[in-house]
């Protein structure tokens, strides 16, 4: 009896064991998958984490990467709890649906992110390049007014906000790039506002007709009388010598190098308008530049606005009205560099200087037509009624 | 009975002994903390950016283990300990790549503002030579107001680099350096169509 006894004990123990080797495969087993789930998800959601690090995320997406980054911690702590449980099954489902979380929250971020940077780095570029274009057509505009040192300084300044503009462009702060173009554009603004007020006058209808009649008096002069006579187109930078009112010979010229503006005092740099006569021809021995031949500037008229100007103090107080207005020779530099004369080439000169004598009418206007400036100076005034509220 | 107090003073003591090594190791995190924070003041979010994400998802972990340990029955803070000196090594270093980070900008930005001082001095030079003539003047005049606005520039960039501002000061120095090469280039070229 004693033995049958001891071999149920020995096949119990050992069908005991076998039961529980067979529960711990399949603890394991399971265990094991539900582990590697969990890594699996945790491995994705790294992976896009970091992805949506790459694309700046955090700047460009910052409500949908904090979401990714908050998910993924409470993913972890999960992980973590089920990781130090005694059972030894861990609830994957819950874990695995966290880092689910995680993971779709980071493509968002990324997605979201690379549009918007994609779209803030196509906005800076344009706005560089606006400021570019406008701080460009500014020194273009300077260099044809010639403005002063301070407007010029105002242009530099705006010249060195768009290549600073371009550094942050490069280093990829948009909002940075973006504002120094933007400042650009207002510093570029003013001078545009300055410009505009010089050259407001060859956009006024008035002052373009009374140029125009000008223009027409001294050639039906020159019909009438049989004579020689003179005009000058400062915008078309052109001289025409008119003969029994016929164009006898045109002339390309050189202007103070304040020239849009009518002079109104020594030192300006502004060629007079006006109806002037030559009151006297200088040689080769008495004119610095070549041959001249000398306007009678200042004009009753001239005088006149020269005290009004000084009365309302549009004028500096210690500055004198100016004179010695030629048409001489040393020009042809195709830029306006004199004080106030009108300058033509040597050969020119020799043209003019046998065809004119004293007495010969000379009419200076701003413009005879409505031309670029005036184009430009309209088209700002529109401008700036558009902008105003 | 006496069987019965025994095994309850075992039992309470086992009960003892494991609360006590539940504790989590505060020294540690604390210089883990500490770490961590000295990372941010350095600047390592700007001057050394991976490594901070580094240090942050290393405390990001130890803070899931300690929350782990905090639902569970028997405490092991082993782990904690381990993943505390982690943090701690990795906001060193965060700390140490941003003191680097923040030298080389610095060290680029001086260079770069030197030579842009030396670039600017050439110009000037070269300027004060040009060709002169009634018809260069305002030329003249306006190259001059360009350098001076470029010196303007650099002295703003010298300001954002004692502040540590260290891309404002480059851009300053680009914008700078691009304008004094924009007079030479332009005086240079004057003179070599003078000499022709």
């Amino acid at each position: 009896m004693t033995r049958p006894r001891a071999w149920r004990r020995v096949a119990l123990a050992a069908a005991g064991i076998a039961v529980l080797a067979a529960a711990y495969g399949v603890v394991h087993a399971v265990a094991s998958r539900r582990e590697t789930a969990m890594a699996a998800a945790a491995d994705a959601a790294r992976t896009a984490i970091r992805e949506a690090r790459a694309a700046e995320a955090a700047m460009w997406a910052p409500n949908e990467m904090q979401d990714a980054e908050r998910a993924s911690r409470e993913a972890l702590t999960a992980q973590r709890i089920e990781a130090v449980r005694i059972w030894p099954i861990p609830a994957a489902a819950p874990v695995v649906a966290a880092y689910g979380a995680s993971e779709r929250s980071a493509r968002a971020a990324t997605a979201i992110a690379t549009d918007r940077r994609a779209r803030a780095s196509a906005a800076t570029a344009s706005q560089i390049d606006a400021a570019n274009t406008a701080v460009s057509a500014s020194e273009a505009l300077a260099s044809k007014l010639r403005v002063g040192t301070e407007r010029r300084g105002l242009l530099a300044a705006a010249r060195l906000a768009v290549e600073e503009a371009r550094v942050y462009q490069r280093a990829g702060d948009y909002r940075n790039a973006t504002a120094r173009a933007l400042r650009a554009e207002e510093l570029t603004a003013q001078v545009r506002d300055h410009a505009a007020t010089v050259v407001a006058r060859y956009a006024d209808p008035d002052t373009v007709a009374r140029w125009r009649r000008w223009k027409e008096e001294t050639i039906a002069w020159s019909k009438r009388e049989g004579r020689a006579a003179i005009v000058v187109v400062k915008e078309a930078h052109l001289l025409t010598l008119y003969v029994r009112g016929e164009p006898a010979g045109t002339y390309a010229i050189d202007l103070g190098f304040n020239w849009t503006a009518d002079k109104s005092h020594e030192g300006d740099g502004a060629t007079p308008e006006g109806r002037y006569r030559v009151v006297a021809r200088l040689g080769k021995m008495t004119s610095i530049y070549y041959k001249a031949l000398l306007l009678d500037y200042p004009n009753a008229n001239d005088r006149a606005e020269f005290k009004r100007a000084r009365r309302e103090g549009g004028v500096p107080a210690a500055a004198g009205i100016g004179g010695l207005i030629e048409i001489h020779g040393g020009g042809g530099r195709s830029q306006d560099w004199t004080s106030g004369c009108v300058a033509v080439a040597n050969g020119d000169m020799d043209d003019l200087f046998d065809r004119a004598g004293v007495g010969t009418p000379v009419t200076i206007v701003g413009s005879d037509d409505y031309g670029a400036i005036a184009e430009f100076a309209a088209r700002h005034r529109a401008g700036a009624a558009g902008r105003r509220p | 009975m006496r069987f019965n107090v025994k095994f309850l003073v075992m039992i309470l003591g086992l009960a003892l002994t494991v609360a006590g090594c539940g504790a989590p190791p505060k020294a540690d995190l604390d210089a883990a903390k500490a770490a961590l924070d000295a990372a941010v003041a350095a600047g390592a979010g700007e001057y050394a950016a991976p490594a901070m994400t580094a240090a942050q998802d290393a405390q990001a972990a130890l803070d899931a283990e300690l929350k782990a340990q905090e639902g569970n029955w028997f405490k092991s803070f082993t782990k904690a300990t381990e993943l505390a000196a982690a943090v701690k090594a990795a906001g060193e270093k965060a700390a140490a790549d941003a003191a680097t980070g923040k030298e080389t900008a610095k060290n680029e930005v001086t260079a770069a503002i030197g030579e842009v001082k030396t670039l600017l001095t050439e110009a000037q030079a070269l300027l004060a030579k040009a060709p002169k003539g009634k018809g260069s003047a305002a030329d003249i005049e306006a190259m001059k107001s360009d350098l001076a606005a470029a010196a303007t520039a650099i002295t703003d960039a010298e300001g954002a680099l004692s502040s540590g501002k260290f891309l404002d000061a480059k851009a300053k120095a680009g914008s700078a350096r691009s304008t004094a090469n924009t007079v030479k280039t332009a005086v240079e070229a004057a003179m070599a169509a003078k000499k022709k």
